[in-house]
């Protein structure tokens, strides 16, 4: 057999969570690999590939797990280039390109493309290390590098070390009989009794305090039956728990849940994309909600019915809805939504740092083309949207 | 055909003003007619009392919340035991909700040939009519519900009397329905989503139209229809404490219409079951009667005419399509509930309930149906029902009549109450001793009533050339002093012959007769925003199809009577 029909070699397959697309030449062998995990399905790749190598398929059941064994996207390993561009691009961070097994980017170490420019940064100060960012987050992106507690599990640390405090507990000897009582409440008093001998009968000895295990809730101080035990505790300034809270650039996507939902107002999101998305109701069947489950950034909701009490015939609520400010203009919800002109996104400005190449602005010319979903699609088996002027 | 001569009784017709006269009455070919030939069937009512057949404007007896009362009461058959089939006569029992048949020898018993059904379903007007096809006997008709259906709210909030009266006309031919039957207006819309509207000014949900709306707007619709019947109305706030405001203002609504027919109806508006909306008080406690104060507004009022509703101070079943009073009433007396709302148009409920002369409440309840009925000045605008059974079956007429008719009955009844004093403080009843005479009786269940229904002219009279529907009743009028006599004789028809046909000879039912079903198919301009509607409608929000909704003559009614009507006129 002649070399020139076993060489380039191209396959792709299927490994657990991921997607291996192979070009194998002699020598050298290329890969680009699809996390299926992390790709929603947003259509970017697609839109930006030079080579027009990736479609979009079955965006809204694979994201739902209707279809086993399917990615939401495909790429054919003959038609792709192994730039990376892709890569580079995908806002979720599904894509990598290796080469002869490690990851290479050689059109971003040679500055022949810019990345996604973009900020998502807790203040330290402000932070006060609480939970709600990092539940609200979508992506878990959140990184919450703080002890566990015993709050949260029965064995977590223990609570008073949350505090930055100093604890006194004072024990009026003269007034201590040595009872026992505070010692047999409390895992942070002891007692150092004097043996028990008939050859002097009464009890005796001192209280042994340990303010490590001590949280200075005072049952002791009341329980002691001779009023003995003062326990006082001050905390310092500004005490704070331990720790750091902070966000993963490589996970975050920009939907500024963190930043809406903090109360401390401590973080600071700039989106990667600038644009607008527009929901017009009126043409949503209603019962898919495919937009709803597949959103990266649980941007999308359905509306709560009016009470009946309230209802009147201009207040029922919309069949579906987006917060345009949590949406960062992915995509995945035009690419999934079964309808026609529900759905519009229009982006008008891509952030990014590094040089600004023609084949990058071509790109950003096309990731800036409105458009919404359509239902008849001239090729069977693909994602094809419709484009708005 | 047959002749029939009724030689000799006391006839009793207010519709020519025969007070108790001794005349004869000849039939011929189903009418009644002047004189016949000697070759005439006599029948000898000598000592008798004649009548017209009685027209019951007011009953639950088809359908299916009578169907769901018939099944979830069995008990009820064991007041009164199946009867065996006789002669003519088919098995028949039950006696709150009596089966179809027992509904007709007894409405024959009684002496009675017209019965409206007071409550249809328009989705379930099927049920309806296959149960009035096989109740024999008595000629029908019955009242679609109209006061909650998502069209008229949709109309009638827009003001668009056109298509609300063509959508009426539509359903009307669909349902094979007689007129405009409103329960509860908007309230039971609301309570599909578990609320109520308990004044005539509170908003219905989503639709935004009130009570006082509905009620105006079904009024001036009936009117531009020419329909036989008005509008039949039974308000809001049903059976509280302090109602009888709610029933004054819902009646005011009728001011300032005018009836508009050829039928001989000279009311705009009749107010059913009355005795359940004249309520005083605030509470249980305090409860009182009002229904003077009604009864007053409905005497200086000639737009208006009402039945009654009279308690008869027995078990029995309640069935409305009053949807939210009957969730109050199980949550009063915790016996068993049913519940159906139904799609688009309506909603209804079924509770037992004990009308016990125990309990002052129901004492005053029975106080206040007579109360008014002999307040009434007019008695061919104040009739006799029990909107059977929601206050009592209709079997009891003739034991309402005594109680009219005698007020030894009465004070019998007061005697026999636990709280007599407390009953007879709480209403004027004690007080008046009027007695209603036959000729009153007549009016209050045959004349006025065929009168109010659009029948005058045809039936509730011995009018010659009126139907040939007879009642022979065992009274003689000049003779008879015990009032028992009057409920005995008027539940044991001697005689009783309908459309010239004899049913009950000698006492005993011959004939299952040859019932007909009254409907009225009345032409309107079409409408293309109603035909929109309905396939709109049908298409989105109905679960059967436009095309298998209507109630097809041929299949489901024996000897349809259609009143035909042109509205374009």
């Amino acid at each position: 057999m002649a070399m020139s029909t076993m060489y380039p070699k191209y396959s792709t397959k299927m490994e657990n969570d991921t997607v291996i697309m192979e070009q194998r030449l002699l020598k050298k062998v290329s890969n680009l690999v699809l996390n299926t995990t992390k790709c929603t399905g947003c259509g970017i790749c697609s839109e930006v590939c030079p080579k027009d190598a990736i479609i979009l398929g079955l965006v809204g059941a694979v994201r739902r797990g209707a279809v086993k064994d399917e990615a939401a996207i495909s790429v054919d390993p003959a038609k792709c280039s192994y730039c990376g561009v892709c890569t580079i691009l995908c806002p979720f961070d599904a894509l990598e390109v290796r080469v002869d097994g490690e990851p290479s980017l050689p059109i971003k170490e040679q500055e022949g493309f810019p990345e996604y420019d973009f900020t998502a940064e807790i203040d330290e100060n402000k932070c006060v290390r609480c939970t709600t960012c990092s539940e609200a987050c979508p992506r878990d992106a959140i990184v919450r590098d703080i002890p566990v507690y015993e709050g949260e599990v029965a064995d977590g640390a223990k609570r008073q070390t949350a505090l930055d405090a100093v604890t006194t507990l004072v024990v009026d000897k003269e007034k201590c009989n040595v009872c026992g009582i505070c010692a047999s409440l409390c895992p942070a008093l002891k007692i150092k009794r004097i043996p028990f001998t008939a050859e002097k009968v009464g009890s005796a000895g001192e209280v042994v305090w340990d303010e490590s295990l001590c949280n200075a809730c005072q049952v002791c101080a009341t329980a002691c039956p001779e009023h003995a035990i003062v326990v006082e505790r001050v905390v310092k300034e500004g005490s704070k728990l331990a720790g750091k809270v902070t966000i993963d650039k490589e996970t975050c996507v920009t939907c500024s849940w963190c930043e809406k939902v903090c109360p401390e107002e401590a973080v600071t999101i700039k989106k990667f994309f600038d644009g607008e998305i527009v929901f017009n109701a009126d043409k949503c069947p209603g019962g898919c909600s495919t937009c709803v489950d597949i959103c990266p950034c649980n941007a999308i909701y359905l509306p709560t019915p009016v009470p009946a009490l309230q209802l009147k015939k201009d207040s029922i609520e919309p069949t579906i809805a987006v917060n345009a400010d949590l949406c960062i203009l992915c995509g995945a919800c035009v690419n999934a939504c079964p309808s026609e002109d529900v759905i519009t996104i229009r982006r008008s400005g891509i952030h990014v740092k590094g040089p600004e190449t023609d084949l990058f602005k071509s790109i950003a010319a096309k990731l800036c083309v409105p458009r919404s979903s359509k239902i008849q699609e001239d090729t069977f088996g693909q994602v094809e949207l419709k484009p708005l002027e | 055909m047959t002749e029939i001569l009724i030689k000799n009784g006391f006839v009793f017709d207010p519709v020519q003003g025969i007070n108790g006269d001794k005349k004869d009455i000849a039939i011929k070919d189903g009418v009644i007619v002047e004189s016949v030939s000697s070759a005439a069937k006599v029948i000898d009512a000598s000592g008798m009392t004649v009548m017209a057949g009685g027209v019951d404007i007011h009953s639950h007896v088809a359908g299916a919340k009578v169907n769901v009362g018939r099944n979830f009461r069995p008990e009820d058959k064991l007041q009164a035991v199946y009867e065996p089939a006789r002669g003519v006569r088919h098995m028949a029992g039950g006696n709150s909700v009596p089966t179809v048949f027992k509904t007709a020898y007894k409405y024959a018993d009684m002496g009675y040939t017209t019965v409206m059904e007071a409550a249809m379903p328009p989705l379930y007007a099927r049920h309806t009519h296959e149960e009035m096809r096989d109740t024999p006997i008595i000629d029908q008709a019955a009242l679609p519900l109209f006061g909650n259906n998502w069209f008229i709210l949709e109309y009638l909030k827009n003001g668009e009397m056109d298509n609300a009266t063509a959508y009426i006309s539509w359903l009307l031919r669909s349902t094979k329905g007689y007129g405009i039957k409103c329960v509860n207006p908007g309230g039971t819309e609301a309570w599909a989503w578990g609320l109520n509207c308990m004044t005539i000014n509170d908003p219905v949900p989503y639709f935004e139209i009130t009570p006082k709306e509905i009620v105006a707007g079904l009024i001036a619709a009936n009117e531009a229809l020419h329909l036989p019947h008005s509008l039949h109305l039974h308000g809001n706030n049903l059976g509280n404490p302090g109602n009888y405001q709610t029933t004054l203002d819902t009646l005011k609504i009728a001011e300032g219409f005018k009836p508009n027919n050829t039928f001989g109806r000279d009311q705009v508006l009749h107010h059913t079951h009355i005795q359940f909306h004249s309520y005083g008080g605030t509470t249980w406690a305090d409860f009182e009667s009002k229904g003077a104060e009604v009864m007053d507004y409905i005497n200086k009022n000639p737009q208006l005419t009402c039945d009654i509703g009279f308690v008869t101070l027995d078990e029995t079943t309640t069935m409305t399509g009053d949807g939210p009073f009957e969730y109050h009433l199980t949550a009063l007396n915790h016996l068993k509930w049913a519940n159906t709302d139904v799609e688009v148009e309506c909603g209804s409920g079924i509770v037992p309930y004990v009308y016990s002369k125990d309990i002052y409440v129901c004492g005053v309840q029975w106080s206040i149906g007579l109360e008014m009925a002999l307040l009434a000045k007019d008695h061919m605008r104040c009739y006799l029902t029990t909107d059977h059974p929601n206050a009592g079956p209709f079997t009891r007429y003739p034991r309402v009549m005594k109680w009219l008719m005698s007020e030894k009955a009465r004070d019998e009844v007061f005697a026999s109450m636990k709280s007599e004093d407390k009953v007879r403080d709480r209403s004027t009843l004690g007080g008046i001793d009027r007695e209603l005479t036959l000729y009153e009786i007549a009016m209050m269940t045959r004349a006025g009533t065929a009168k109010a229904l659009g029948f005058g002219g045809k039936l509730g009279g011995l009018v010659p050339g009126m139907q040939a529907d007879v009642a022979v009743y065992p009274y003689n009028p000049e003779t008879e002093s015990d009032p028992e006599q009057i409920e005995w004789a008027f539940s044991n028809a001697k005689y009783l012959i309908k459309s010239g046909e004899v049913i009950i000879n000698d006492s005993e039912i011959v004939s299952n007769g040859n019932k007909q079903t009254y409907w009225v198919d009345v032409k309107t301009k079409a409408s293309t925003q109603v035909e929109h509607d309905l396939s709109e409608m049908f298409r989105k929000y109905y679960t059967v199809s436009e095309r298998n909704y209507e109630v097809e003559e041929k299949s489901f009614m024996k000897n349809p009577n259609v009143i035909a009507i042109d509205a374009t006129l």
